[in-house]
This record gives structure tokens, sequence and C-alpha cells, in this order.
């Protein structure tokens, strides 16, 4: 796919082997607002890291996992008077077709240790190989306690299999969020087996096991008073590497662990039989939370000083920490839960999203607003409150109740404005503190109206070029994303670039005079007008004259390969684009032939493009909106043909004859 | 006795508590000694606290920058007065002091990452030979108004956390836009009984940002050695001795414009550099050393490094493989035989299984065939060493030119062997080039970034028992004409009947020379390459020479599904292919073929077939075709681009011609041919353009040509003048009217 706004990477001409960075690149990861590694993204990471040392093994059947069985045993630790799950993890691969190198991974953390690992190749213990255990670079992340347990084995004939067991202990259950089914290699057979003890309560709520062959049973072990569950898997396949996808609890089979409560050897353990619980547990980790508040009082003074509303003291508050804060994501054991001081994040001037939600909301409360921490899951996770348990939040921010309204204020997000909402949060099932109590809602749910790109143009025929002027205007997310990068592009490349971007990098689109808004304003639109002289646009054969009005042509030949792509796709916010080109007709000029109109209308998206003609010109309007930012898969072939309808519009030009 | 062990295993706990204490302890110390020397008394220009006006404007402005080094040696008694060792002391300083204006550079300078310490100490009884290295850094921030503060570098974090290893980062707290950032990394390194070459350090005058101060200063232990270059007009370093005889080398300099990036360029002929390496020696190492101790050598290309060199390629013990000269001999019907063949049959047959040895090595244990392993480039000077022993063996005169690549720095800037690269020369009736480069590489073919460079020349007596080179002088390496680098394509297109804005292109491709390496390697599958270069020495194909083997028949299966397993990637190259020629995907490619894989004396030839969208736009009754583009996406050379004071490294000359035939529909008149006719000519080469219509068709010819691979700066215009013309022609259109 190529979205006409996204640009391209480094292209080469070949003619004058002439490299062109593109200055734009594609959006950075949104602040990864995970402000916790829970197993699961543990073995997310474990995929990806596999997928870069061997990164077609997710088409590659070479190697696959014949047989698999993961134990999960709740027990009881006496001496920690504290519940832990032991994990056995024995994995059997098999190479089918030629020799291979077998790259295997574990990660660990404060929370999964790695407690022992035996390895064998068709029945023998490599001498020559050695299990690595280091510090593990997540991506955006700066540092976090993730570590790697790695080794390479080496399947040295077809046919040749290799044992792996991995032995981890879980230190509380709270972090055993889910257990899934499929791998970077197909699975031919996997059992997942929990052992729990009477005194144990979980719920194994079973996900996405709709044309997946799982079969479940459940046995009592009498001798150690346990039920075992036992779940097995035929014949899933490897995970797909597609890019803008759903995350992986969307679509992968999968088990969601809720631990209740534990009442062993006459003890009583609460985890999460529901919401309050879980609220409780976030609870009782803010209670360590000691902001200084003189220091933060003096800030939020000095930020407000001059502001004479509520609601301008609150956006200067909001986007001095969007502004003056750096988003460093730390994560480092049970400190991934407790968010950093407040005085501490001002001082430093950089902070995760939970550092950052805690000191907006610190500076709110120091001016007398209601402001409040608050936890919710982004549109990655396929959970919500509904099933409590870790795995359903990965972000943090801040509420603001004013006036019985709710804003939500995430800091994360640059350049977005108060009452905007980055897509990744709308319509979130959101946890936002209550003193003892807690508040359950959603983040609103915004349409497509909340974003624009619009450019409206003004042109007149000039020999082959258009010439006139030209004014631009961004709201909501197209805004943040533009925003984002002209503020880190080097200043002295800024405007170059913001020209590039204007022209879609066509070299035959010259402007000059450009003014925009303010690019440090985050609450207004953001505007840009400029004078263009568009070159070699209008071809002219004998009196006729043959005029391009669509330069950017954005989506055109945007299909899907329906016969490749497997999983839905996402686009990264909903799109509002008006593009209005309206050209004068030079007197004495006849309109010999329009394009055909066109109108594409359902519930995922609308294309619109239509010419109007009035006295001395000719307008044309095009309009394209994702109201729906998830594509699934049984659209795509509907996209396809109206995609095709677009491109077809495309390539249609107007005709002018002259007197 | 438990209760003794116990007290045995609590003590060494407690003991190696305390001595892991004491030597965090120690290096607090020593980072707060650090602190206050390099801060202490900074000199006027780490004091500056205002930029120049004007500079605003830039990301950032590197106010001061410093590279301070310090080497001495002292003497140590080992244990058991064995004997002295020298223990050599290294300590090297990076400060650096920047202002930040944006959000780019904040983004830059916002954290430091850094190898803590490293401790390769080596111990055997009770001799320990000591190699640590410990560093150090410090930062503060200078606010607007002039507040300054110390950043507390305990707030890093530990990426490694070893007893004898330690990397650890930090992010520099309360940074901000419009703050100067004034930071150091000290390195302090003891070492015994053996010195390292320490560097090359090279320092460009200039880099990404403006800099208004720069200070270089090594103070070196009076047995150094030390070899420097000061190239393309970068200043020499200045010289003098202190009281205790260490070797001192200085350098200042102010106000460095940033180096801004320009195309066909190459950073080490074009900018100033200075690029310095010294080692501290014995008596006894200086004497088998190119460096000489206690001397500065400066500026030239050191005989003693060609000396060993020479040694080098004398040397008895070489490792050579052999395999290529026994499957030559093989070829030939043995060894003996092979002496009675011509030499030109001989040479070329070696050259091959040289190429098959070398980059057709398929592991029996892990077996992996991707694109990748197309990309694998030899080592020159290796390839070259080896074969000339073999060439030598079978008693063929040649010579061995070292040569630098004109991407990299000039001959008279070398610094190390490593510097070079090599080729083969055969001085016989034809005259031939050997080169160690990549699969496709020729026989004959010299690699586009040796042409033109000038080579020194070691000449081997192949008559002599012993192993003998000599240095006979130097050669100019020749540089192939336009006419032999050329991509030429014949399209062929037409309209699809069915649907008039698509159409339907078939494509013949033939590159040669250096244009060839690139689309080669993409398209070309490794199983085809090997099975050419095995026939082209009357070797069978892999999977043929395993089945004959009985201990290795099993990996027949083996490697044909790995080689089946690649296969089905190819039709993706070629649809990659097509995309970065029209920086568009092809709608449908229903033939893709490789007509010739041009591995020995001959073009690199392919076919596609494909269909293609959005060339064609419908107005009204009528089709404009962007007929320009058919030669492939192009793009004008950017404003800031346009003048140029700097000479133009261009990659070769060369050719491109486009024939292409477009078939009028019926009851279509095409319009507008006449825009495809252009002719520009100068001294740096052509663009011609016609087009005419026939039977038809319109027929449209182009080609451009480059006449050298090096132009001077003043030349740049001209270049432009050729860039223009083509991109221009890749603008026009034809119109297909319908008639009435």
């Amino acid at each position: 796919m190529f979205f006409g706004y996204a640009g391209k990477t480094w292209y080469q001409s070949k003619k004058n082997r002439i490299f062109f960075p593109d200055f734009f690149i594609l959006p950075p990861p949104k602040a990864v607002s995970v402000y916790k590694l829970p197993v699961t993204l543990l073995l997310l990471l474990a995929f990806s890291l596999k997928g870069i040392a061997g990164n077609t093994a997710a088409k590659d059947s070479n190697i696959v996992i014949s047989n698999c069985k993961e134990v999960y045993e709740f027990v009881y630790n006496r001496s920690s008077g504290s519940v832990q799950v032991k994990e056995s993890l024995a994995t059997t691969y098999r190479c089918n077709d030629f020799s291979s190198s077998l790259p295997i991974a574990e990660f660990y953390s404060a929370e999964t240790m790695i407690d022992d690992v035996e390895f064998s190749v068709d029945g023998k213990k490599p001498k020559d190989v050695k299990p690595v255990y280091s510090y593990y670079q997540v991506d955006d992340y700066f540092y976090s306690d993730a570590h790697i347990c790695y080794f390479p084995l080496l399947l040295d004939k077809k046919g040749s299999t290799a044992d792996v067991t991995f032995q981890k202990t879980i230190q509380d259950p709270r972090y055993f969020t889910n257990v899934f089914f499929d791998d970077m290699y197909p699975v031919t057979s996997k059992q997942v087996v929990f052992r729990v003890p009477k005194w144990m309560s979980i719920e194994l709520k079973e996900m996405n096991f709709n044309g997946y062959s799982i079969t479940k049973t459940k046995e009592y072990d009498s001798r150690n008073d346990v039920d075992v569950y036992t779940y097995t898997a035929t014949n899933i396949p490897a995970r797909e590497s597609e890019s803008s996808c759903p995350g992986p609890t969307y679509i992968y089979p999968h088990i969601l662990v809720m631990s209740k409560e534990a009442n062993p050897a006459g003890t009583s353990i609460t985890f999460f039989k529901s919401t309050t619980d879980q609220y409780a547990w976030y609870r009782s980790i803010l209670k360590n939370l000691f902001n200084n508040e003189a220091v933060i009082k003096a800030k939020a003074d000095e930020i407000t000083a001059g502001k004479t509303t509520d609601m301008d003291k609150v956006k200067a508050i909001f986007y001095w920490v969007q502004t003056n804060v750096r988003y460093v994501a730390f994560e480092d054991g049970i400190a991934g839960f407790l968010p950093d001081k407040a005085d501490e994040v001002m001082r430093k001037k950089y902070g995760d999203c939970k550092g950052m939600a805690n000191l907006t909301k610190e500076l709110l409360k120091a001016e007398g607003f209601d402001a409040r921490l608050c936890w919710l899951g982004t549109n990655h996770i396929a959970y919500d409150y509904s099933t409590p348990s870790l795995a359903v939040d990965n972000h943090m921010i801040c509420a603001l109740m004013y006036k019985g309204k709710t804003y939500f204020l995430d800091a994360t997000e640059n350049y977005l404005g108060l009452d905007d909402y980055a897509e990744r949060i709308q319509g979130r099932n959101i946890l936002i503190e209550d003193g003892d109590k807690y508040i359950l809602t959603h983040v609103p749910q915004e349409t497509y109206a909340q974003n624009l790109d619009s450019e409206k143009r003004v042109l007149s025929i000039n020999g082959t070029n258009l010439t006139g002027t030209v004014n631009d205007n961004w709201k909501g997310e197209e805004k943040e994303y533009l925003l984002y990068q002209l503020n880190n592009i080097k200043k002295d490349k800024s405007q170059e670039a913001f020209k590039k971007y204007l022209a879609a990098g066509n070299s035959d689109y010259k402007i000059t005079d450009l003014k925009t808004s303010n690019l440090d304003d985050i609450d207004g639109d953001l505007t840009a007008s400029y004078t263009v002289v568009h070159s070699n646009v209008v071809s002219s054969f004998g009196k006729e004259y043959y005029v391009d009005l669509d330069f950017k042509k954005e989506f055109n030949s945007s299909n899907f390969d329906t016969s490749k792509r497997k999983l839905d796709y996402l686009f990264p916010f909903k799109t509002h684009m008006e593009r209005i080109t309206e050209l004068a007709i030079p007197s004495g000029y006849t309109i010999n032939s329009v394009p055909a109109d066109v109108t594409v209308k359902n519930k995922n998206y609308d294309f619109s493009i239509r010419y109007t003609q009035q006295p001395g010109k000719i307008i044309y309007h095009k309009s394209i909106f994702i109201k729906n930012t998830r594509l699934a898969k049984p659209d795509f072939r509907q996209w396809n043909v109206d995609i095709a309808k677009l491109t077809e519009a495309y390539n249609q030009q107007l005709v002018l004859t002259a007197p | 006795m438990k209760a003794r062990f116990l007290f045995t295993v609590l003590s060494v706990c407690i003991l190696y508590s305390a001595s892991a204490q004491k030597d965090v302890a120690a290096y607090k110390k020593r980072a707060q000694d650090i602190q206050t020397e390099i801060w202490g008394k900074p000199s006027k220009e780490f004091a500056v606290t205002d930029i120049p006006a004007g500079m605003d404007s830039e990301s950032a402005v590197i106010i001061a920058t410093s590279f301070e080094v310090v080497n001495s040696a002292k003497t140590k008694m080992k244990w058991g007065a064995m004997g002295s060792v020298q223990r050599v002391y290294y300590q090297t300083t990076f400060h650096e002091r920047v202002k930040i204006n944006d959000k780019a550079a904040l983004e830059d300078y916002a954290s430091l990452e850094y190898q803590k310490k490293l401790d390769r100490t080596l111990s055997a009884g009770f001799v320990k030979i000591y190699n640590k290295t410990e560093s150090y850094i410090g930062a503060r921030i200078i606010k607007p108004g002039g507040k300054e503060i110390t950043v507390n570098t305990d707030e890093e974090v530990l990426t490694e956390d070893k007893t004898r290893s330690k990397a650890g980062k930090l992010a520099i707290s309360d940074l901000q836009v419009g703050d100067i950032l004034d930071y150091y990394i000290r390195t302090e390194k003891i070492q015994e009984f053996s010195g390292d070459m320490q560097g090359p350090y090279t320092f460009f005058m200039g880099g990404e940002y403006p800099v208004l101060y720069q200070y270089l200063r090594l103070q070196l232990d009076e047995n150094a050695g030390v070899e420097y270059i000061n190239a393309n007009g970068a200043p020499a370093l200045k010289e003098l001795r202190d009281e205790d005889d260490n070797i001192i080398l200085g350098l200042e300099l102010r106000n460095l414009p940033k180096i801004q990036s320009s195309i066909w360029a190459s950073s080490f002929r074009q900018y100033p550099y200075i690029s310095l390496q010294y080692i501290f020696l014995s008596k006894a190492a200086d004497a088998n050393s190119h460096f000489n101790r206690g001397e500065v050598k400066h500026g030239f290309l050191s005989d003693d490094l060609l000396d060993q060199f020479e040694k080098i390629l004398e040397s008895p013990g070489l490792p050579i493989n052999l395999a290529p000269y026994n499957k030559t001999a093989a070829y030939f019907g043995g060894e003996k035989h092979m002496k009675d063949q011509p030499q030109d049959s001989v040479i070329k047959t070696l050259y091959n299984a040289w190429r098959l040895s070398t980059f057709c090595d398929f592991s029996t244990k892990e077996i992996s065939i991707t694109n990748d392993d197309n990309y694998v480039q030899a080592n020159s000077l290796i390839g070259a060493i080896s074969l000339s022993r073999m060439l030598r063996t079978a008693g063929i005169d040649h010579e061995l030119v070292l040569v630098c690549p004109r991407t990299s720095n000039k001959l008279k800037d070398v610094m190390a062997l490593t510097d070079f690269e090599a080729l083969i020369r055969i001085k016989n009736k034809k005259g031939y080039w050997l080169a160690f480069n990549d699969i496709v590489t020729q026989f004959n073919e010299i690699p586009a970034r040796f042409q033109g460079e000038e080579g020194l020349v070691f000449r081997p007596d192949v008559d002599a028992k012993k192993v003998t080179y000599e240095q006979t002088g130097k050669v100019k390496i020749p540089v192939a004409g336009p006419d032999k680098n050329t991509e030429t394509e014949n399209i062929t297109v037409a309209f699809n009947p069915s649907n008039m804005q698509q159409l339907q292109i078939d494509r013949l491709t033939s590159l040669t020379g250096s244009i060839r390496h690139f689309t080669q390697k993409e398209l070309l599958m490794m199983e085809d390459m090997e099975a050419h270069l095995a026939i082209s020495i009357n070797q069978k194909k892999l999977t043929d020479r395993l089945a004959d083997d009985k201990k290795q028949q099993k990996l027949v299966t083996e490697y044909s599904a790995a080689f089946a397993k690649e296969k089905v990637n190819q039709k993706s190259y070629f649809e990659a292919e097509i995309k970065g020629q029209y920086d568009q995907q092809a709608k449908e490619i229903s033939l893709y073929e490789v007509k010739d894989a041009g591995l020995f004396d001959s073009d690199f030839s392919y076919r596609t077939n494909f269909t293609m969208d959005n060339f064609v736009k419908k107005a009204g009754n009528n089709y404009i075709v962007e007929a320009g583009k058919l030669v492939g996406s192009t793009s004008k050379v950017e404003e800031k681009d346009r003048t140029r004071s700097i000479d133009v490294y261009m990659p070769f000359a060369r050719t491109y011609t486009y024939n292409i035939s477009l078939t009028i529909p019926k009851g279509y008149k095409v319009k507008g041919v006449e825009s495809f006719n252009k002719a520009i000519n100068n001294e740096t080469g052509s663009l011609t353009s016609t087009a005419t219509t026939n039977d038809g068709v319109v027929h449209i010819t182009i080609q451009q040509q480059y006449l050298k691979n090096f132009e001077p700066a003043a030349n740049w215009p001209k270049l432009l003048e050729l860039m223009d013309g083509f991109y221009e022609i890749s603008n026009q259109k034809l119109l297909f009217e319908k008639g009435n």
C-alpha cells in the first residue's frame, strides 16, 4: 500500500544514480505507552527477535514445531508467603527439508525468571553451545528490565530434531496474563496444561479459537488436589508478519488467564476477582508516590501566569508538558507500575506515559482542578476491564473533570490539542481513579471530522504550467503528524522539507512565498499558504489543452493483494481529506470534456470526486474519508473495486479547446 | 566443620563485597578528579555561552570540541622477579560544548551510551597480564540565563553489568532546546606486555553542525611511533617535544562550516581530514613494524608499510586455498598438461575456478540459500594474493597491483594495508586484469571504483624457487568508456484492447559493464550462477556433484529443497525491479526470464512482460500516454544541488539507450511525436532523442551518454544540461486522438 502523504524512503534513480532522502519519515511509533511488560509482550518480543534472525520463518515450513507442551502450575511458596506460577516449556523443533540454524530465545525479567534450560539436538547435547543471558534493548524503551536468554542450535540434516525445555517461575500470578498457541513456526501439535490447585481460583478465557483445531479436557488430580485443564491444538499455522495489522490478541488463538484469588495453607490472597481488585492493586502501588507539591505549585503558577480563563490554564499546562517533557520509557520491576514523581519528571524533563500523566495531573491539581490518573489499553489490545487483568491496559493518561465533562489529557501525544483524541485511545475503556473507588467509562469515540487535511488551490493556465495560490489547513491527528515531523527535522531544513511535502515530492511543483501558522502552536489549526508554479502539467496538442487537476492522487492504485495479505488492515488514524482546485478558464476557451464524477460510500470510507462548472472556472473537488480505521479482510475486495474507480478517475483529464 | 565452611564462605563474600565496594569508591573518586580536571580550568573557548548572530537558524552549533590523548609507559616488576614488563597507559578525552537549537539536536544529544568498564586482564598462575579500560562521563547544562546544572551521572542505567564488563546509558536530565550541553567522555586504559596500535583516529574538518572551535592534542610517550596524514587541504599538526621528550602534536581550528552532502562526492577525496595512528614500540618490536620508534611520520604512504606488504606476499607460511588451482589442473587433465596449454585459457579457467570456490562454497552443515548471498564481496587483497601464488605456481608472469578505490582515501593517504585493495594484471600480448570483487565480475573486468586510479605494482619472479616479489613502480588503471557500461532497453508497448488505460509492456533489457552488477545480483538465482560457473570449468553443478559422492548424497534433496524455496522468490525480485524502475508496481507480470546471465564475456539480459496502470490518461475520447516515463522514473536535480564547488565523482562513464515502440490503436491518430526530438552535446556527454511514426507504430529512440567517470566542478552546469534534458524528455506525452 502506498499513501500519498506517508512518503517514500530512500529511492534511487537508476539513471542518475541519485539518491534522494525523503524528509518525511513515516510517523514514529506512537510513544509506546506500555508501562509494564507483561508476559504477553515478552512472548511477542520472542517472536520479533526470532523474526529478525529468520525473517522468512513465518512463510517457511522448513522448521516446524512438531510437538510442544507447556505446563503452568500454581504453587504456594511458603517461605515468601506468595503464590507463584511454575512454567515448564518443552518444545521439539524439526527441520523438514534442509539443515538450518535454529535461533532459540526466551525472555525474562524481574517478575519472570528462568530457572533452568536444557536442550539437545537429535538426542545429544551440543558441546559448543552455551546459552547467553543478557540485557535486551526493547524498541521504544530507553531502558527496560527485559533480558534475554538466547543460543543457536544447528539442525544439521533433514529430519533433525531439537528439544528445548525452559523452566521458569512467574513471581506473581498477576503477571501471568495469557498463553498463545501459535508461534513463528508452524505448530503441528501443542498442549497447554494448567494445573490449578483447589485453593486457587482462576478463569481461563478462550480467545480467537474459531477456525482452529483446539480441544479441551478437564481432569482432577486427586493425589495433589489439583484441577488439570489440558488444551490440545493441532496444525496451527505460523504467525504472519504483516504491516499495519491488529494486535495479536485480536487475531491469534490464546487463553487469557485471570487469577482471581488464592487460599493456600489457611491464608487468603486476592488477585483480580473484579475490576475493583485491579484498581485496588494499582492504588496500593500509588500509595508509594509522594510528589513535592510545593515545587509543582510553583511551576504550575509560572506556566499559567497571565492566563485568565480556566480552559486557558488547562491548555497552558497540558501543552507545556507536551512541549517540554520528552518521552523516554523506563521499565524496571515494580517500578513499571509506579509513575515517576511529578517533580522528578519536571526536573528531568523526560518521562514515560505514567510520569507524564502524573505530572499533568499534579500541575492541574496545583491550580485547583479536579485531575486524576487513568489506566487504559490502546487499540493494540483486544481486551477491556470486563476481564480484569494486567493484559488489559498498557497506557496511563490524565483525566480532568470540569463542569460535568471529562477531558482526557494524553501528554505523550505531541501537538494534539485539548479535546482531540488519538485514534489508538478513542472509544477505549478507561479506569479513572476516584479515591478508594474508580470510574469506568470510555474515551470519546471521534469521527473522521476531528481530523482534517484540506487544500484549496486557485490556479490559472500559463502555457504548460499551472500557476496560482494555495491554502492548506490541518486539524487533529493530521496536524499532529505534520507538526511532529516539522519540529523533529533540523530547523535549517524544515522549510525545505515542508515544501517537499506540500509538493508531494514533485520537483516540477515550485513553491514560493510559503507562510505558515506558528509551528509550535498545539491549540489551533495548522495552516499554510503559498504561491505555486506547477510545470509540465498541462499538455497542449494543437488547440487542445489537457489538464491534470490532481497532482497528489492519494490512494492511487492502493490495492490489497488478496492472494497474499492474511490479516485486517489498520489505518493509523481516520482520514478527512478535502482537495479543492479552482481553475480559471482562459478567456475564449471552451471546456471540451470533463471527467466523470466518482462517488463511493460505505460504512468504512467515502471517496468522492466532483467537477463543477461555473462561469469562467471549473472546480475540482475531491473528498476522501476513512471513517473506520480497521478494514477487515472480507472488505478487501470491495476496497480494490473502489480503488479501481478512484484510480480510473485520477487518470482522467480535463480538456479545453482554445479559440 | 560446617561452621568453619560457612565462616570461610561468609568471609569470602564479605571480602568480595568489600572489594567490590572499594572498586566503586575508587571509580567515584577518579570520576570526581577527572571532572575537576576537565571543568576546573576550561579554556576560554569552552566558556563561551553566546553564539554568533545568524547561527540561531542552525539545528545545533558546536561551540567547542576537543580530543586529547595522553600515552605514557612505565616499568613494572612482575611477580617472582621474572623480569620487567612495560605497563602502557592510554588516555583519551573527548570534550564537547554544543548549543541545542531545535528538537532534532535535542534528540541527538539527549543521551549518552558508553562502555563503562572492560577488563581483559589475563591471569595464569601467579602471572597477571593487565589490560583494563574504564570510562568516565560528565555532563552539565548551561541554561539561557547562565545557570549551570551538573547532570547526576548516577542516574545512568547499566545495560551490561558483569564483573569484567559494564556498559551504560544516561538520559540527560533537564536538557531543553536553547540550552548549552557541555559533556565529556574520558577513557583510561592500562595495558601490560604488548602495545596495540591505537587508532586510526580520523578527524574531518567539520561535520553535521558548524564548529566554532576544534582542538586536537596528543601527548605521546617518547617511544611511541606515530603516523598521520593530513588530506585534502587539512592543515598539518604542530609538532614539538616537551621536557620529558614526549611527542606533542596539536591543532587548533576555528569557524568550520558544516559539511553539506552532495551527490556524486567522495568524502575521503574531497573533504579535509586528518587521520592518525600510533603505537608504543619496544626496541624489539621496532624492527618489525612500519612505525618507527620515537618518530612522527607524516603525510606520505610509508615505504615501511609497503615493505611489510612485500614480506606478507613472500611469507612461506601464507595459507592459500589451492582449490581453484587444483580444479584448473583437473580441467586440463593434470598439472603437467595445464602447463602446456595457452596461457590465456589457463588464466581464464583459473579465475573462474576462483569465483566458484569463493562465492559458491556452500556449507553442508547449515544450508541457507537466499538472495543475500549474491551480495557477498570478496576481500580483494586475499583474492589477489591467493591468485598470484597460483599463477606463480603455474609459471604465468603477472603483477599484483595495490590500489585505493575512488570512494576511499587517495594512494598517498594510505595508513594501513587495509586501506588498499588489489588487482592482478597479466601483461601478455592481450593484457588482462583480474579483479576479486563479487560473483558477477567477469574475467578482465575492472570494478568501477578502481578505474583511473594509480596502482602500486608488485611483480613476482615466477621462475625463482623461493617466492620473491619486487616493487616495480606504478601503473594507471584503465578507465572504461561509456560504450562499455551500457543499459539498453527495447520496449514494445501496446494498449490493452479491453482497457485502453492499461499498457501492455514487453521489455528486453541488456546491461553491460558496471551497470550490470546491481540488477544481476537482484535477479539471478545463486543456484543458476553456481551451475554456470561450475560448467565453465567442466565441473558438474552442485547437486550433481553431491549425488556422485556417496557420503553426501543425502544432501541432494536438502539443497534441491533450499534452491526450490529461493526460486519461489524470483518473481518478487522481478516485481521489485520493475517497481524500482518505474516507481510503481506492475499491475500484473506475465513473463519474467533471464536471457543471458552475463557471467562471462557477455551482456546480462532479461525480459519482462507486464501490464501497467497510470501511464494513460483519458481525456474525452482521446488518450494521453506519458510515453516519456517508459524510460523509468526520474527526478530533477534540486535547487540546492544546482550550484557546486566540489568536483564530480561520477560512478562510471555510461550509456543509456531506450528503443520504444508504441503501437497506435486502430482508429486513432498520434500527436506530439515531435516533442521527443532533442539533441544536446557537450564535453561531458550527449543526449539525443528522436521519434518517428511508421506503419502504425511510434518509434522513440533515446540515448544519453556520460563520457567520463570524473568531471571538474566547472563542468557541473554541463552535466546538469544533460540531466535536465533527460528529465524533460521523461515528461513528454503523446496524444492518441480518436479518428472521426
